[in-house]
């Protein structure tokens, strides 16, 4: 079955739908062209999902993992896209500020398809870049002091890191100048990976890891990733938890996928291992001091990310695929919800709230659900994903990693439920100015929040057969 | 004829450490984009005019004229002349600098790889660690990116030094992402300037836990 959404029409539509939302001035328009930008992710999904390890267009080719985490992006993305419609409307932004917003929401967007769908190793490097140039614009979008310091910080860090991952891009080359392996694109790297030099392929592995991590979000370069999610709108922070997370992880899988097929593999899953239990190290830290209800969620981004990279390194591809799919949609979920909690308490502030149950029952009601989410507790499928990492760890020659991981998990399951729980049943004081009930259309707005947290529960506990197999698929590493 | 270009890069580099006005500074980064030309045009073993023509836009265009000229306009508009503030001496930072550079000599010739070229590779690796340092010693949020763009220079003539050249579509892709940000990031360095009343990167510490 061929259909004609190529990924040239998609780039090409994606192109043509921006510029028309810049100079698109009413509001029917600005949401007409999202919703249709919106269809032609959903349709390039579709089309991916029916030719599978197809080269298109010379460097771009699906594969399971491509159109998993397609997926989740063409629900995510419609799910911001619509809560970035929401967000002006409140705030009463200027229709042109919006139009800025929304083409570079669309721009973000692609960029992110095209580094799910990159072949060659160099362009992944460029997409990803572009992802954080048009990412800029969005985190920019308040415009006020938090987030003029946070864009630039995180453009320019971001900058230096992709510059770090070049120079590891270069250094693989050097090692791939000894064998047939010129073009660097995937497939070739892969079938010369056993001749290179192992000593070059760490090095350049440790570049790669340290400059795609501020996309990862995970140590080294995570800071300025917090940064970013606590000055960015809440559906943006929302997005860059999750989409833009998947494509670090793409493309870091990717490497990993590459290298593995050599004699450094041990090494290469002690280097994950050492790095996510460096990132919740780093999470439980910081999530035990802080007082801020985005950067609580960004920290538990951090803990999260560095679970997956411990499923790759102990070799739970499965349950690192799945952790991070499921991640994804419980995060959003949380994202979205602080963004009503903002517009009730009008502060980040875990102190500022208090009394959330009987406020906004319905928001209320996403946070506990999302907290069990976030802290993999039954019925919610991050229990089943994040067990079987841990089960299949202790399988491995490193299963003493354990006794550190699994403290410090305990720390930020407390942490977390400490500051959630304040926020829902602590009684609010009468004289404070947050005494705002929510309204019965913001009750209604958590709808989407609710569908996305039954996403997490359906895929760990009752997605059929032919889902599940398909994310093994796009879980093994040579397709 | 490829080791007077790689010698007078190196020699940029400690004219990097020791120089204070910014102006300076921005004139040797054009500077640096003419020689990274001439080392290309000497280090291309086949040169054909579209390959030819995008590293003359790389460098030349982009490096020597266009990115200079925008910190120039940058420098103005924030009324900015030197960086006043130090963390290390200028003493200590040519000492720095220059032990960057002999450390870059001793490792890339305890490389053996057939097709590395040594010179080539020690000017990286020195412009690498340079940009480096210079982002980590100076206080303004203009030095930061002027370091960042000496770093670029690094990558770009390591990429000389390991010889591989990148289909054109990915090597497009390349230029252009390396031309927008640094649009941005010079974008950003006037909207710090405008918002915080400051160019000192310790007066960006308002996003905290």
């Amino acid at each position: 079955m061929n259909t004609l959404m190529h990924p040239y029409v998609f780039f090409a539509g994606a192109a043509i739908i921006a510029g028309l939302l810049i100079i698109a001035r009413t509001m029917s328009a600005q949401i007409l062209l999202l919703a249709s930008y919106i269809v032609l992710l959903a349709s390039l999904t579709w089309h991916e999902f029916t030719t599978l390890n197809v080269i298109e267009a010379q460097y771009l080719k699906a594969d399971p993992l491509t159109v998993t985490l397609l997926s989740v992006l063409t629900i995510l993305g419609a799910v911001a896209a619509f809560q970035g419609v929401l967000y002006a409307k409140h705030r009463g932004d200027s229709i042109s500020h919006l139009a800025l917003h929304n083409a570079a929401l669309v721009g973000f967007l692609s960029m992110l398809v095209g580094v799910y769908l990159s072949r060659h190793i160099g362009l992944v490097w460029a997409f990803l870049e572009a992802s954080t140039l048009t990412a800029a614009v969005l985190i920019y979008h308040n415009r006020n002091r938090n987030s003029v310091e946070a864009t630039w910080k995180y453009v320019f860090v971001c900058s230096i890191g992709i510059a770090i991952a070049f120079a590891g891009i270069l250094f693989l080359s050097i090692a791939g100048s000894a064998t047939d392996a010129h073009d660097l694109s995937f497939e070739a790297l892969r079938a010369g990976a056993h001749l290179m030099d192992p000593t070059w392929l760490k090095i350049s592995f440790l570049f790669l890891l340290a400059g795609f991590s501020v996309k990862l979000g995970v140590v080294p370069l995570f800071n300025v990733d917090i940064d970013a999610k606590d000055a960015a709108p809440s559906h943006i922070s929302a997005l860059l938890s999750s989409v833009l997370m998947n494509a670090g992880f793409s493309a870091v899988y990717r490497i990993y996928s590459v290298y593995s097929g050599t004699s450094i593999r041990p090494w290469l899953n002690s280097v994950l291992l050492l790095c996510g239990t460096l990132s919740i190290l780093a999470a439980a830290v910081y999530i035990l001091k802080v007082k801020n209800l985005k950067r609580l969620l960004a920290y538990s981004s951090l803990e999260h990310a560095g679970i997956v990279l411990i499923a790759v390194g102990s070799g739970a591809w499965f349950a690192a695929l799945l952790h991070l799919v499921l991640h994804s949609f419980a995060k959003s979920a949380m994202f979205l919800q602080y963004g009503h909690y903002f517009r009730l308490t009008k502060s980040k502030k875990i102190n500022a709230g208090g009394d959330y149950l009987s406020a906004h029952p319905a928001g209320a009601g996403v946070f506990i659900v999302g907290l069990l989410a976030l802290c993999a507790v039954p019925p919610m499928g991050t229990f089943l994903s994040e067990m079987l990492a841990l089960t299949t760890l202790l399988g491995t020659a490193w299963w003493w990693w354990a006794l550190i991981i699994i403290p410090l998990l305990a720390v930020i399951l407390w942490a977390m439920t400490k500051r959630i729980v304040s926020i829902l049943y602590r009684p609010r004081h009468h004289t404070s100015v947050n005494g705002s009930r929510a309204t019965m259309s913001m009750a209604m707005e958590t709808i989407p929040q609710y569908a996305l947290l039954a996403v997490v529960i359906w895929l760990g506990f009752f997605a059929p057969p032919a889902v599940v197999d398909f994310l093994h698929r796009a879980s093994i590493l040579h397709p | 004829m490829e080791t007077i270009f790689i010698i007078l890069f190196v020699l940029t580099l400690l004219y990097i450490g020791m120089a204070d006005r910014l102006s300076t500074l921005v004139r040797i980064l054009g500077v640096q984009g003419i020689l990274l030309f001439a080392t290309a045009f000497v280090a291309l073993d086949k040169v054909d005019a579209l390959n030819l023509s995008f590293i003359l836009i790389e460098t030349i265009l982009v490096k020597g004229l266009l990115i200079p000229a925008m910190l120039r306009r940058t420098l103005q508009r924030n009324g900015i002349v030197r960086e006043t503030e130090h963390t290390v001496t200028q003493f200590q930072s040519l000492l720095v600098v220059t032990v960057i550079i002999v450390l870059s000599f001793i490792l890339a010739n305890s490389i053996h790889q057939p097709h590395l070229r040594i010179g080539y590779f020690t000017a990286s690796i020195s412009a690498v660690f340079v940009g480096l340092f210079i982002v980590m010693t100076r206080m303004k949020i203009i030095t930061h990116m002027i370091g960042y763009l000496i770093l670029e220079n690094g990558i770009f003539l390591l990429s000389l030094a390991v010889g591989n050249e990148m289909p054109l579509a990915v090597n497009t892709a390349i230029l252009l992402d390396l031309l927008t940000s640094v649009l941005l990031l010079a974008f950003l360095v006037d909207k710090v300037g405008e918002t915080f009343q400051t160019v000192n990167v310790h007066d960006l510490n308002e996003l905290n836990d």
